[in-house]
């Protein structure tokens, strides 16, 4: 391998100061629509549009998700605009000191590749979901084993739970975005049906069917309520369905900061659910009927409460404020910041990083011309 | 969303102090008519003396012939109101209502009856509580719901038999173009209107909130279809999906 030289990183730093550098972001090749998958991919777009030069990485040679095809315009090529997509598969991929390297929590083996690779770009965990960050790791393993000493994460609450179990980590916060292009209210609050939309829980629906038998038996008066099963829903479609209905029901125990209420709030879609830990950081009891995660009881109570509540015509009006105000978090503009401001910051600490590295490379150069 | 002026009409065929507590309940969101029974005056004045209300007479003290004149009492003396409501003297309307009545009679301006849940709610002894037990006539109201069929079906209310009036919103034009209760039915006169509102084009379509609570009373004063055999239940009904079709109040022989 060849030395490194202090000239060598005076180049990383001015590449990195002029912005000629990359962002790679490694996605898994999932076929089905996945609510993370989509975050990144709407990451790297934010990251091109706004001067940043940011690239998604698959596994398969060719290999796209046919489904984000309905989220971002395709170019002539069949390319999505402004999300360039490269190959681990192909074998070249070209990776500098000035480069940074984003790999979800789920995989730690892409994580290990790479320290033993020696990779010389700067490594960061891009941690979307709480739940798989253990799950995926040995016991006793942590990031830092792999080398990695940065994570970015999608919610406060999932980042308080990271720094518990590995404060050794540097922490940073993006916002996600939902788009009030696709999820907004009727025209007339008067066009909602008296339906329930949900999404099933993630144990192929069994806890999500238990609180709706539940529900039924608790309520037998409410048997004139629907249940809108969400699954394999085109967005637009799911949209629509969000829109009118006058409840959602959030089955999720293990978000990271669950999406699915923003989209419902946005729709004046009043939710009734979990919070999965996660989805602390927006979801409470100002803007939803929330219960503790898992407790199947509590959450038919909770949803028959809210059904008789909104019979009464006695939604507070808070309640409607805070939903709006929950969504301002996930908009287009917070996205943009949050992304172009860590990005910056990520930028400026590797600059710091590699001019440290350059004071101990000249150190130690100086040391043997001495020793000489 | 404007503001609808609304007639409430509360029919009282007995005595029964439960009909203050259904005047309270309106207070100031509309008019309420009580109809009632000569023989009943006398107590109700004495009662009711301190309720902003117009008290009707009549020689008759069947259900139908107690409302119908009440609905003559707003053709001639308060024609301008939005909706004409009918509400029984055991029940109480929510306390929300008012709004519910603007919010849809706003948006829906074309649909020429609203008719909002009904929930039977208990009353615990010494609380006024009402808990809610029950909806009425969900099932005829379910699709409706759903928005399936959007106003009320034909063909779908002569499968359903029975229809909830009580508490409907109804636009008073309604009852000029299409005729009052037939006073000859002795039960589901309400069944045989709707049949026959509908028949004529005339729009009803489910508010999914409540209007009013339809309470469980001991001495409810809609229980008589009960007490009676189902096959003079069927009768009745069978009555009333013969009768729609004819505007005049015939006899009928059971």
């Amino acid at each position: 391998m060849a030395k490194i030289t202090p000239k060598d990183l005076d180049n990383v730093i001015e590449l990195l100061e002029n912005g000629k550098y990359r962002c790679y972001f490694f996605v898994p090749d999932f076929d089905k629509e996945s609510g993370g998958v989509k975050l990144v991919y709407d990451h790297v777009r934010c990251m091109n549009k706004n001067g940043f030069n940011a690239i998604v990485i698959h596994e398969k040679e060719g290999y796209k998700p046919k489904w984000l095809e309905q989220y971002y315009p395709v170019d002539e090529d069949g390319n999505f605009e402004n999300i360039p997509i490269v190959y681990l598969g192909s074998g070249n991929l070209p990776i500098s000191m000035e480069d940074f390297f984003f790999i979800p929590e789920g995989f730690p083996n892409i994580m290990e590749n790479l320290a033993n690779q020696n990779a010389p770009c700067k490594r960061v965990v891009f941690c979307q979901n709480w739940y798989y960050v253990l799950n995926a790791l040995q016991a006793g393993q942590f990031w830092n084993s792999f080398g990695i000493s940065d994570c970015m994460s999608v919610s406060n609450v999932q980042t308080e739970y990271l720094k518990m179990i590995m404060p050794q980590i540097n922490y940073k916060q993006v916002y996600g975005q939902i788009s009030s292009e696709v999820f907004y209210p009727p025209e007339k609050m008067t066009d909602k049906k008296m339906q329930v939309a949900f999404i099933p829980s993630r144990d192929g629906g069994l806890k999500s069917y238990n609180v709706i038998k539940t529900f039924y038996a608790m309520f037998p008066h409410f048997r004139f309520i629907q249940f809108a099963e969400v699954r394999n829903l085109p967005r637009d479609d799911y949209a629509r369905l969000l829109r009118e209905s006058a409840f959602f029901i959030h089955f999720d125990e293990f978000s990271s900061w669950g999406t699915a209420p923003i989209e419902a709030f946005l729709s004046k879609t009043l939710v009734a659910g979990w919070d999965g830990f996660g989805g602390r950081e927006y979801m409470n009891t100002d803007n939803m009927w929330v219960v503790p995660n898992g407790d199947i009881l509590r959450l038919a109570m909770a949803l028959g409460n809210m059904i008789e509540t909104f019979m009464m015509d006695d939604i507070r009006p808070e309640t409607w404020t805070a939903m709006e105000t929950a969504c301002e978090n996930y908009s287009e503009t917070s996205e943009k910041d949050s992304i172009i401001r860590t990005h910056n910051e990520y930028r400026q600490e590797r600059i710091e990083e590699i001019m440290r590295i350059r004071e101990l490379v000249e150190r130690a150069n100086k040391e043997s011309t001495n020793d000489e | 969303m404007t503001s609808k002026k609304v007639a409430y009409i509360i029919p009282l065929h007995k005595k029964s102090d439960l009909v203050f507590r259904a005047m309270d309940s309106i207070g100031d969101n509309g008019i309420v008519i009580v109809s009632i029974p000569e023989s009943l005056e006398k107590w109700f004045n004495k009662g009711g003396k301190n309720y902003n209300s117009v008290v009707i007479t009549n020689d008759k003290t069947s259900y139908p012939s107690l409302v119908n004149a009440g609905i003559k009492y707003v053709k001639e003396s308060v024609p301008d109101v939005d909706y004409v409501s009918i509400l029984e003297y055991d029940d109480v309307l929510t306390p929300n209502s008012s709004s519910i009545v603007n919010k849809y009679g706003s948006d829906w301006e074309s649909i020429d009856i609203l008719a909002p849940l009904a929930c039977v709610v208990k009353y615990n002894d010494g609380d006024d509580k009402p808990i809610l037990v029950g909806i009425t006539n969900e099932a005829a109201m379910a699709p409706q719901l759903a928005e399936e069929f959007g106003v009320f079906d034909f063909n779908m209310m002569l499968r359903t038999n029975f229809i909830f009036v009580n508490g409907c919103y109804i636009k008073p034009k309604v009852f000029e173009d299409y005729g009052v209760f037939k006073e000859n039915f002795e039960m589901f006169y309400d069944y045989e209107w709707t049949l026959r509102m509908v028949y004529n084009g005339v729009s009803i379509k489910t508010v999914p909130m409540a209007t009013h609570f339809h309470a469980l009373t001991e001495d409810g004063a809609f229980e008589s279809h009960r007490k009676v055999s189902k096959d003079i239940v069927d009768k009745w009904l069978g009555a009333a999906r013969r009768e729609y079709f004819f505007d005049e109040d015939r006899a009928i022989k059971i």
